[in-house]
């Protein structure tokens, strides 16, 4: 994402404050225009529509809200694995390539989509409307929205933003579209399947991009052996697992535990968490903006300078450029975090006038609280993963990850124990926390020896 | 049945492998002695070399060392950072151009462990290739360094780290990589190490890398400094110190290596087999014999050839020995001899028996830029061909410090003028020649020599050697 930070910069070096609101907007629509408009397809749904959801509102918006969970803990590892493979492609210019592997991935994540998405179709009684549109939607949907995060990881790597967004705009209004005309004919099932059908537009229309932009590769050449070992691909994949379970654990948990079922299915929501989750997640934006436009840009700039002098440099330049990158890294981190830390303490603060007006009483002031906190220091926990990534630190990332994956399971699971009573996203709060604490020490720690550590690996 | 003596012999860059003096005294030296059994350990750049010798009965084993390729531990340290630490001190020891107690080292460093990854990047390998970079090299390229520092020490470790085999005396025929495998293998196996110098192993060296193009300013000095200091440990080490001739031995001692241990033993020839009838040809016949390479100089061979032919256009020019070793400077020579027009009078023979050439030649030349005690001068001495040859090496004391006779290296015209003052001077070269043939007899008999080195053997290989 370094690619668009630098188009974002140039903008905001304009030096008006047009260009930087200019800068801004777009940040935003980049990096999480997708999912916004994601949020306000299904707001726009479940309060406008919500009559042709029937006595089951729940089972829509929990279809939807497990599909999304369930791609990501299963397939997150796969996705880094394959956004590595991609760059690599691209970088080497092979982009025909690099298409044809992501119609692999593809059919393979679709095979792989239909076969887990069996116990829960088992579990769908007929106290759902037509159980099995239901079902078929259900399928439909996790089979795209898998889909759909291949595709993503490919456009965004050829840095098609615009289009994206274009995409999704008329993939979420056609979402609406045809909930209104299936739903108003078949009910919830009719909703979800004109909501995975709105998926479909967005899939369809991005794979054509893709295929478009890079056409497949015909066979399959070997040029050589893959200069990327299969240490690292594993790395990846466990890096991208720990880190998507470590996000959805608690929430998994919580549902098992405290959550409502939604008759007719397996599904069980709890409303409380669930809905300070899906704000609080929100408020991470402008760190993510500023993220992409500042820390990684001004580090990415510096990492450069370094990676050059390691090549031809004498020693001390060497260590100069070295110590100005950790520097670049540590302000931007630093800075990163005072500038969200202002946005999420400012919420904290309106948290009860967020509860009444907002929220309208579906959560409370502490469960709002935590999950704010813990959104920050989630925000850290990833920027600071990326860095890792940045400097290929993946052992590093991956205990990072794991830690993160462990604490907030153990810390969530001691609610499972009488007597004992966590509140919802403490989990979350100290697992983010520790997290980034273990993160940065073991990232500024290992990219003092970062020259060390490029030639000794080179020797191999 | 009394075990016979067992003798492993440390080679580099020779024998078996490669042709040449060297080669050919090892190979004598061998079937000279086959009362002892010999072990071959060829320290080599690349695995699965041709050999070139039939080799003898009496040689029992032969192991190679591929110092171009790091193995794979098979053993670890007991004490890893002792082992760093004791590598370090070495080390510096060795930089400040001291002479380093390798004992604490080996007995800290298995045989068969790899150290050629940890030696750059472990903490303390890391401090000290940054240290020297900064003391020595702090305005070049640090990877440049990095490399260069990785590949010299690789190959260091990878000898250091072999296995060697069982003998009674280990014998290395240079100083350099085999001589340290030798001074590992006297130390790990608590046997005699006898060193033979032919050529001095880092003065050749530094003489290739000075006039290499990819080896430049810092890196010549560090390469430089590696070499000498492995020479220097090597005589310190060794138990006795063999050159071919004084002034080598002189290089020697100023090396430090103990004047007690550090004799003279010359090369020498099977005389009998080069004692061949003389029959004179019509016409004057001047014969190089050896390999058609650079170090041999045949440029100047032929620029010689066509001096003289001014003066003797009847002359005849012949380049004994085999062309195949380097195919383009073969075709380089051959186009040279075309483009000055001398081919009717200038012949490539290719690998013949010199002897046959002996019988006829008036005069042998040798141009050499770089040579130690050449055989051939010997070899025609007892035929009763005079020389003129290059100052290089032991050459002006085979040919009596005699100017006429002596020219620097690549000087075509001096060299011509020897050539020409031995066509015009013929009874005084007769006399020269009674004088050398009588030279060789009493100095440079190879039974004589054999003799010595079993005597030598017999001695180092007893349990009385310590005394």
């Amino acid at each position: 994402m370094a690619g668009i930070g630098f188009e974002l910069r140039k903008i905001v070096g304009k030096g008006h404050i047009s260009s930087v609101f200019q800068a801004a907007v777009s940040g935003v629509m980049i990096v999480s225009g997708p999912w916004l408009l994601s949020i306000v397809s299904i707001t726009v749904i479940t309060r406008s529509m919500n009559t042709f959801l029937g006595d089951t509102p729940a089972a829509f918006l929990g279809a939807i809200v497990y599909c999304y969970a369930f791609s990501l803990i299963i397939f997150g590892g796969l996705h880094y694995v394959f956004t590595r493979i991609i760059a690599d492609k691209i970088y080497e210019k092979q982009e025909n390539e690099a298409a044809r592997i992501m119609l692999l991935f593809l059919a393979l994540i679709a095979v792989a989509s239909i076969g887990l998405t069996l116990p829960f179709l088992q579990s769908i009684t007929p106290l759902v409307p037509h159980p099995g549109l239901f079902r078929t939607g259900f399928v439909l949907l996790f089979v795209l929205v898998n889909s759909i995060w291949v595709l993503m990881i490919f456009i965004t790597l050829l840095r098609e933003y615009t289009k994206i967004l274009v995409i999704y705009m008329t993939g979420m209004g056609s979402s609406i579209l045809f909930v209104f005309l299936l739903g108003s004919r078949l009910g919830l099932s009719g909703s979800l399947i004109g909501f995975a059908a709105g998926h479909g537009i967005i899939a369809l229309s991005l794979l054509i991009l893709a295929l478009k932009s890079y056409p497949p590769a015909r066979s399959y050449t070997i040029t050589e052996k893959s200069p990327v070992p299969g240490r690292t691909y594993m790395l990846l994949f466990f890096c991208g697992f720990f880190y998507s379970a470590g996000i959805w654990i608690d929430k998994i948990l919580y549902w098992i535990h405290r959550g409502g079922e939604i008759p007719g299915t397996m599904l069980k929501v709890y409303e409380q968490y669930d809905i300070a989750v899906y704000f609080a997640t929100l408020t991470m934006i402008p760190g993510l903006v500023y993220f992409i436009i500042i820390s990684e840009t001004a580090f990415y700039i510096h990492l450069r300078k370094f990676l050059m002098s390691l090549n031809r440099g004498r020693y001390a330049v060497i260590q100069r450029r070295k110590y100005r990158m950790l520097t670049t890294l540590s302000s931007g981190l630093t800075n990163q975090t005072f500038f969200q830390g202002v946005i999420t303490l400012g919420l904290i603060i309106m948290a009860p006038l967020l509860i009444s007006r907002v929220f309208q009483g579906s959560t409370d002031g502490r469960t709002l609280r935590i999950t704010l906190s813990a959104v920050f220091f989630h925000l850290l926990f990833i920027t600071t993963v990326n860095f890792q990534f940045y400097l290929e630190l993946y052992e590093n990332a991956l205990v990072s990850c794991i830690l993160f994956f462990i604490l907030n399971t153990g810390i969530t699971l001691l609610d499972f124990l009488p007597g004992l009573s966590i509140p919802p996203g403490l989990g979350y709060l100290v697992s983010g926390a520790a997290g980034s604490v273990l993160a940065l020490v073991l990232l500024f720690g290992t990219a003092k020896m970062l020259d060390r550590r490029i030639l000794s690996r080179s020797m191999t | 049945m009394a075990d016979r003596l067992k003798v492993c012999l440390f080679l580099e860059g020779t024998y078996p492998y490669i042709t040449g003096g060297v080669s050919a005294w090892v190979h004598d030296l061998i079937r000279g002695i086959p009362e002892v059994d010999f072990v071959l350990a060829t320290i080599s750049p690349e695995a699965d070399q041709q050999v070139r010798y039939e080799l003898p009965e009496n040689v029992v084993e032969h192991r190679d060392i591929t110092i171009t390729r790091s193995s794979a531990s098979v053993t670890k340290p007991g004490d890893r950072k002792a082992l760093l630490d004791e590598i370090k001190r070495t080390h510096d020891i060795m930089f400040t151009r001291g002479t380093p107690r390798m004992e604490k080292l080996f007995s800290l460093y298995p045989e068969g462990y790899s150290l050629s990854s940890e030696a750059v990047t472990s903490t303390v390998g890391w401090e000290m290739l940054t240290a020297t970079n900064q003391q020595k090299n702090p305005l070049y390229p640090f990877a440049d360094y990095f490399w260069a520092w990785k590949s010299a020490h690789d190959m260091l470790f990878t000898v250091l780290a072999s296995s060697p085999p069982e003998a009674d005396v280990y014998h290395s025929v240079s100083t350099g990589f085999a001589g340290m495998a030798a001074l590992a293998a006297k130390i790990r196996r608590n046997r005699p190490f006898i060193l033979t110098e032919h050529g001095l192993y880092h003065k050749e060296r530094e003489m290739e890398i000075r006039k290499t193009r990819f080896i430049r300013g810092y890196q010549r000095d560090m390469w430089t400094n590696i070499y000498n200091s492995v020479s220097r440990m090597c005589y310190q080490y060794a138990d006795k110190t063999i050159s071919l001739f004084k002034e080598n031995m002189q290089l020697q001692l100023d090396m430090g290596s103990p004047p007690e241990r550090t004799v003279v033993i010359p090369n020498g020839i099977d005389i009998q087999r080069y004692e061949v009838a003389r029959s004179e040809r019509e016409g004057f016949h001047v014969g190089l014999v050896g390999r058609v390479v650079p170090i041999k100089d045949i440029k100047t061979f032929i620029a010689t050839a066509k001096i003289v032919l001014h003066s003797i256009p009847e002359a005849r020019f012949y380049c004994i020995g085999p062309t195949d070793e380097d195919e383009m400077y073969y075709q380089d020579c051959v186009n040279l001899v075309n483009s000055l027009r001398i081919s009717e009078n200038f012949i490539f023979t290719g690998r013949q028996d010199v002897r046959e050439y002996y019988s006829f030649l008036n005069a042998l030349i040798l141009t050499s830029v770089r040579e130690a005690q050449p055989l051939v001068i010997l070899e025609g001495y007892v035929a009763g061909v005079p020389a003129v040859a290059t100052k290089v090496g032991n050459i002006p004391e085979l040919l009596d410090f005699d100017e006429r006779l002596l020219a620097p290296p690549k000087d075509a015209e001096k060299l011509a003028r020897g050539i020409i003052f031995i066509h015009d001077n013929p009874e005084e070269v007769k006399a020269m020649e009674k004088r050398n043939r009588k030279k060789v007899y009493k100095r440079y008999d190879r039974v004589q020599l054999h003799k010595t080195y079993r005597g030598i053997y017999e001695h180092f290989g007893g349990d009385t050697w310590r005394e």
